[in-house]
């Protein structure tokens, strides 16, 4: 009896690893216990009160000069000191030189604040009784959209830094008028070249707010798109929109946005990716959870499918929330041909994307561990190739596949023409050379074209970046353990994707839960025709897409 | 140390132990060009090749008695250094023969004389001499392949009369000899004197259930091979008992209606011309009778078939000139069946139809009592039959000479 | 807005857990195991006779919880038995899973060692498979259900994808005759076939997180049907290809059928490699839930947070895995947990439910 438990007693060995089987997992989840999204309530008290109190006292050039001091020795501010009219009431008009719109300064302010108001129509220029108020340039003289009173030197100063005119009087009550003069340096809404499509739209977003919201009110739905803006950056604030349909998107969901936004205390926003990883749920995951965008039909089909967009002052890249797998494999296009071409495309790229990912390592694991299960034939041919190669796979395979990212990489920051040079060097080396001097095989070169392929083959840029990176892990879990490795990252993959949210939507969605509404749109695109309910795992207002 | 230490160091651990499982890790790995891809094997009555008695002189001795001599038939991959050229399409392979008693421990003396050793996932075929077969039961010759999880189950089983190694040693060197044998026994829609391959999941039922089976005979001459019959594997010893004819082996195969093409040959009774019909499908039905303890079967044959060939005069046209073909093939076919039984029952005592299937099916009380001794069981049993044939079409012509 | 881990869980996603947590070991070992007991091809009908008693003690399980609304096995056992004794009962309990998910642990490893990797330590491979699953487990029972969810299909593709390809070698005569030695040794073999569906127990825990618990009966019934479904096709394709004869001498009698199977042409020949893979799937969510189920009676019983225990049974887990000094020891301790099972999971649910009908009847 003793002898049999004797015998069963685990060893010192086992009772160390025992500890290492709870010590790594422990230690990591210690490091990384921040990896979730936190929701912070938004904290807006600090800050704002410490900018300057000085305010404008009515005297023009007391005035000027607290506006001279705030601006220091900048050079490109520009003050325009005149007499309105025939009059010898003084004023003056600040602005920015270059981002202020000088044509529309010259010619209809300060025409009509100089020479219209002395000459212009008679009848007017008999009545204008002096000295002439604030309330009357604004309703009769200044024919500018947009206008504004402003009172503290410091909103004087980020009005004019905006490319508004200001406009000062003397001796007249202590408020500036803003007028808006903004000039708007903007491309032409062109085909966005990051997502090129053959059918389809081929409007794009630029970098103006105004024009892209304008975009989306003019093909979107106009009754209910609701943009709210925001202001965002703590030292150069910029211009952000939320835009979403009212009566579509969950309420929960755009508060949640709006929270998350308003968290953000940043000095500079650049562009949406600051607010894309400031904002998204877990910051190690390699997926991207939010989708970005300069398609205007993706962001309008998002918005009828009850996501909102995020729309930022200065880049033409949308997002959209919450973003889940599937979206990453999908392109409009798949929407604008017929039912089974594009069926049979997004099978093609689930398929390209699995590929992408474990192409690699099932080489390696094939052929360094499990060499029995590849055709007899094959494996002999495979045998005959290899067996000059003085490397093992796992090092074959990681030279081949860094000298491809590397390629890729180059050709994509280099000029076009001499990109093109890359592409014929970096095919020769890798095609031919390798093989001839016998540092690869030729299989393996035909593994990595085939991967390298099938990660260009997914619609979304930085989805085939992520699938990249997988690939890379997954190649270490296959020269450890072959097939078994493979199998592991796969678990943790799904494991990893089945705990991942975005904005409260289960990343892997509309795959699990099973919900058969949604999977009409999710590796199989049904006919339109069967298509009648918005996505369930919206949890939107109005499921019904139509009748 | 406290634990903020433990927490700032934590990351230099867990690093550490990640790049400790890299550089250790790999543990099975092995590079396909170091395998000794081994893709068939034969094994012979013990007889100690001349390098092996050299080695012996030398004290390369180990204690065993020379029962068995395994061959291995290893490819040696080519030094062609990355391109996939084998000179003139010839096949590099070598045969290693090791002698001893035991399966096991000759394989791993081959490590000991090669620097790739013996990769069992691609065998193709197992090669078995006759004699080898008649002293060694099946159940311990084949304890190692089936036991091995690194052999295939599905490596078909042959059996050579004369020496096995022959078999794995052609003077055409256009394919492996191995592949050669499997891609032989694919050829059953050409030819119905092929036994459907028997592998090594297939042996483990027979050999569990002591039954009697046959496994396809091959022979040798000159470095060229031939399907020549096969061998009979008696249930209760598990020996080979006897070889059956090419012609015995169709029969048995007409009988269990195991047959996807082949032709008939016989010879008109008036003229003694050759007619050839050519068996396109054959459904076979079997019936097992119990009667006072008595056991009889009645077998159905049912097959049609085509004109191959005729010599003899006659109207292709006429269904009656048809009939007397079929008549000719149907008298031929018992003829050989006739032989077949008698040989079956006769002279070797043993089922090598596998009618045993269908007593256990229809009587499972009665099987439990007689399958200790079936194969006497079935030399007494009546076996009846009956056979269709019936030809559909004659090619493309009928040759009608003028006269 | 809230974004809550803890869903509740749909009637079809309880299913799901049922059913991967059946399919394990069974799918490689059971045509054997059953195989040896019966004697006859008709392994199939004690699989369905066996998934018939499963579904009769879930169904008993079910009434038991719904007793307990919104509450699980450990809370409500102490409600019934007082505390002392239900808390007794809920360490048996849970050591029942610690044992099970060993098992699973083991059989894989070895498994593992024998097919895909000689020479690969076991506890490098055990390890790897408990830090994945880790990782899975502290993302909760949501987490744990979306994966199942993910894997179920690829596995059931799979599988009957294989099962297709065996038709190569079926043979309908392995299968015959139906019923031959009557009913005798199909019943025989009952016992070793109801052991394959120890799973269904999870419903004594799944009940309380259930959305409708009133469909739970509907949810036991396919929980099941689906594994017996799935058996009754590996028992038929295995014993269809390699005979009962052949069978009973295999240690994985699966894994040498899809062995024996060749299909040359397409990329792979062998397919033993994707039955592996959809088994190591299985195996993982047997362990994953089995691990979480026994924290779970840790955290429960004694009230406190769940994610200590999970870290606590980590290293019980790995060292009961290794305790089998062979793979007829690891075959013992399997059939040992589940008679344990048996007792615990079909007898003691009715005892519970008479007691607590007869104090709910005096209360």
């Amino acid at each position: 009896m003793w002898n049999i438990i004797a015998s069963h007693l685990p060893s010192w060995e086992v009772l160390f690893q025992a500890l290492i089987v709870v010590a790594v997992p422990y230690l990591l989840s210690r490091m990384m216990s921040k990896t979730q999204y936190a929701d912070h309530p938004p904290s807006k008290e600090e800050s704002m009160e410490v900018t300057s109190q000085r305010d404008f006292t009515g005297k023009l050039n007391h005035d000027l000069e607290q506006v001279k001091n705030e601006f220091g020795q900048q050079a490109d501010i520009n003050i325009r000191s005149f007499c309105l009219g025939h009059s010898t009431q003084q004023a003056a008009l600040l602005f920015v030189n270059g981002i202020s719109d000088r044509e529309l300064i010259d010619q209809h302010i300060l025409k009509s604040l100089m020479c219209d108001l002395a000459y212009g129509d008679n009848h007017q220029a008999e009545n204008v009784t002096y000295p002439i108020t604030k309330q009357y340039l604004k309703d009769h003289v200044l024919a500018v959209g947009v206008i504004k009173e402003v009172d503290r030197v410091a909103d004087v100063k980020t009005e004019l830094l905006r490319g508004h005119a200001a406009l000062m009087l003397d001796n007249s009550t202590s408020k500036v008028i803003i007028l808006g003069t903004r000039k708007e340096i903007t491309r032409s809404a062109g085909e966005p070249s990051s997502e090129i499509l053959v059918r389809g739209p081929r409007m794009g977003f630029n970098e103006s707010i105004c024009d892209n919201t304008t975009l989306l009110r003019q093909h979107g739905e106009k009754a209910d798109l609701t943009i709210v803006q925001i202001r965002v950056g703590e030292r150069v604030e910029k211009e952000l929109a939320i835009a979403y349909i009212k009566d579509v998107a969950d309420e929960d969901l755009v508060q949640e946005v709006r929270n998350r936004i308003e968290n953000i205390t940043l000095d500079d926003i650049q562009d949406t990716g600051y607010i894309e990883q400031l904002i998204e749920d877990n910051f190690l995951s390699p997926f991207p959870q939010i989708q970005s965008t300069e398609r205007l039909d993706r962001v309008v089909s998002a918005l009828m499918e009850g996501r909102v967009a995020i729309l930022l002052d200065g880049t033409p890249f949308v997002l959209t929330v919450p973003t889940t797998f599937n979206m990453l494999l999908q392109s409009p296009e798949d929407y604008y041909e017929r039912w089974i071409p594009g069926t049979l495309v997004r099978i093609l790229r689930y398929f390209a994307a699995f590929v992408s990912t474990f192409g690699p390592s099932l080489y390696i694991s094939f052929i360094s561990f499990h060499q029995g299960l590849i055709p007899t034939k094959l494996a002999l041919s495979i045998a005959d190739t290899r067996s000059g190669v003085p490397f093992p796979s796992l090092i074959e395979v990681l030279i081949m596949e860094v000298a491809l990212e590397i390629l890729r990489e180059a050709g994509l920051r280099l000029p076009k023409p001499i990109g093109q040079t890359i592409g014929i060097v970096g095919g020769l080396v890798i095609g031919e050379a390798a093989v001839q001097a016998g540092i690869v095989s030729p299989l393996m070169v035909i593994v990595v074209a085939v991967t390298a392929i099938s990660s260009f083959a997914i619609p979304q840029y930085n989805a085939g970046i992520a699938l990249r990176i997988l690939r890379f892990i997954a190649m270490f879990f296959a020269a450890i353990f072959g097939l078994y490795g493979v199998v592991l990252f796969f678990l943790l993959l799904c494991s990893h994707m089945a705990k991942l949210n975005s904005f409260g939507v289960p990343y892997i969605s509309p795959a699990v839960p099973y919900r058969l509404q949604d999977w009409k749109d999710f590796i199989v695109r049904a006919p339109l025709k069967l298509m009648k309910r918005r996505p369930k795992m919206m949890k939107t207002n109005n499921p019904i897409r139509k009748e | 140390m406290s634990w903020d230490k433990v927490k700032k160091r934590a990351p230099k651990f867990l690093i550490m132990l990640a790049v400790l499982v890299v550089i250790t890790g790999c543990w099975s790995r092995r590079e396909i060009e170091d395998l000794g891809m081994t893709i068939g094997a034969a094994v012979d009555i013990g007889e100690e090749t001349k390098i092996e008695e050299a080695f012996e002189e030398q004290g390369g001795d180990y204690e065993k008695r020379n029962v068995l001599t395994l061959t291995y038939q290893v490819v040696l991959p080519g030094q062609s250094g990355g391109l996939a050229v084998t000179g003139g399409g010839r096949k590099n392979y070598k045969n290693i023969s090791v002698t001893g008693d035991s399966f096991y421990e000759v394989t791993r003396e081959i490590p000991l004389m090669r620097g790739r050793p013996i990769f069992g996932q691609h065998y193709k075929v197992i090669v078995i001499s006759d004699k080898v077969a008649q002293q060694v039961s099946m159940k311990h010759l084949f304890d190692f392949f089936i036991r091995e999880q690194e052999f295939r189950p599905s490596c078909l089983v042959l059996i050579c009369k004369g020496e096995a190694k022959q078999a794995l040693d052609h003077k055409d060197k256009s394919d492996f000899p191995s592949t050669r044998l499997l891609a032989m026994t694919n050829n059953q829609y050409r030819s119905s004197r092929i036994l459907p391959p028997v592998s090594l999941s297939k042996l483990l039922p027979e050999i569990n259930s002591s039954s009697t089976f046959l496994l396809q005979n091959v022979i040798t001459a000159d470095g060229e091979i031939k399907f020549a019959g096969a061998a009979v594997i008696y249930g209760k010893t598990g020996k080979l008992i006897g070889f059956l004819k090419e012609e015995e082996l169709e029969a048995v195969n007409w009988l269990s209606g195991k047959v996807e093409g082949g032709v008939v040959k016989s010879y008109d009774e008036d003229t003694g011309q050759t007619i050839v019909y050519e068996l396109t499908s054959l459904k076979t039905k079997i019936r097992p009778h119990l009667n006072k303890g008595r056991i009889s079967f009645d077998i159905e044959m049912d097959s049609e078939g085509r004109l191959g060939e005729r010599w003899n005069e006659g109207d292709d046209f006429d269904s009656h000139s048809m009939k007397q073909i079929e008549k000719n093939t149907i008298r031929q076919m018992s003829k050989r069946i006739d032989e077949l039984l008698n040989k079956a029952q006769k002279e070797y005592r043993a089922d090598v139809i596998g009618l045993s299937e269908y007593v256990r099916i229809y009587y499972p009380r009665t099987w439990e009592k007689i399958k200790s001794n079936w194969d006497d069981v079935f030399a007494e049993a009546e076996i009846r039959y009956q056979i269709k044939a019936k030809v559909k079409e004659f090619g493309t012509t009928s040759i009608k000479v003028q006269e | 807005m809230k974004f809550n881990n803890q869903e509740s869980l749909t009637t079809q996603q309880t299913v799901m857990i049922i059913t991967n947590f059946i399919l394990g070991i069974g799918i490689l070992t059971l045509p054997r195991a059953a195989a040896e007991k019966v004697k006859t091809p008709d392994i199939w009908l004690s699989i369905i006779i066996g998934g018939l008693i499963a579904m009769l003690a879930g169904v008993v399980i079910v009434k038991l919880s719904q007793q307990f609304p919104k509450k699980t096995f450990y809370e409500y056992s102490q409600d019934i038995l007082g505390k002392w004794l239900g808390c007794l009962l809920n360490l048996i309990v849970v050591g029942y899973f610690v044992a099970m998910s060993s098992v699973m642990l083991r059989a894989m490893a070895e498994v593992n060692i024998l097919f895909l990797l000689e020479g690969t330590p076991r506890w490098a491979m055990i390890i790897a498979f408990m830090w994945v699953g880790f990782y899975l487990v502290i993302g909760g029972l949501s987490a744990i259900t979306r994966l199942f969810q993910l894997i179920f299909p690829i596995t059931v593709i799979i599988f009957f994808m294989i099962a297709g390809m065996s038709l190569k070698v079926f043979d309908i005569n392995h299968l015959r005759p139906v019923l031959g030695l009557g009913l005798g040794p199909v019943l025989k073999g009952v016992q070793s076939t109801a052991l394959s569906f120890g799973g269904f127990e999870i419903m004594l825990f799944l009940v309380a997180f259930m959305r409708d618990p009133k469909k739970a009966n509907k949810a036991v019934l396919f929980g099941i049907g689906i594994p017996v479904i799935i058996y009754v096709t590996t028992a038929l394709m295995v014993i269809g290809a390699l005979s009962v004869d052949g069978v009973i001498s295999l240690t994985w009698p699966t894994i040498t059928l899809i062995k024996s199977i060749e299909f040359p042409g397409i990329f792979f020949e062998r397919y033993e490699s994707l039955l592996l893979v959809i088994w190591m799937m299985e195996i993982f969510t047997t362990f994953v839930i089995t691990h979480y189920t026994a924290a779970m009676g840790f955290a429960q019983s004694f009230k406190k947070e769940l994610r200590p225990f999970l870290y606590f049974l980590m290293p019980v887990i790995y060292i009961v895995a290794l305790l089998p000094v062979d793979i007829n020891e690891l075959f013992a301790l399997s059939n040992g947990v589940g008679n344990a099972g048996l007792v615990l999971f079909v007898f003691l649910p009715i005892v519970l439910l008479g007691i607590a009908k007869l104090r709910g009847g005096r209360t």
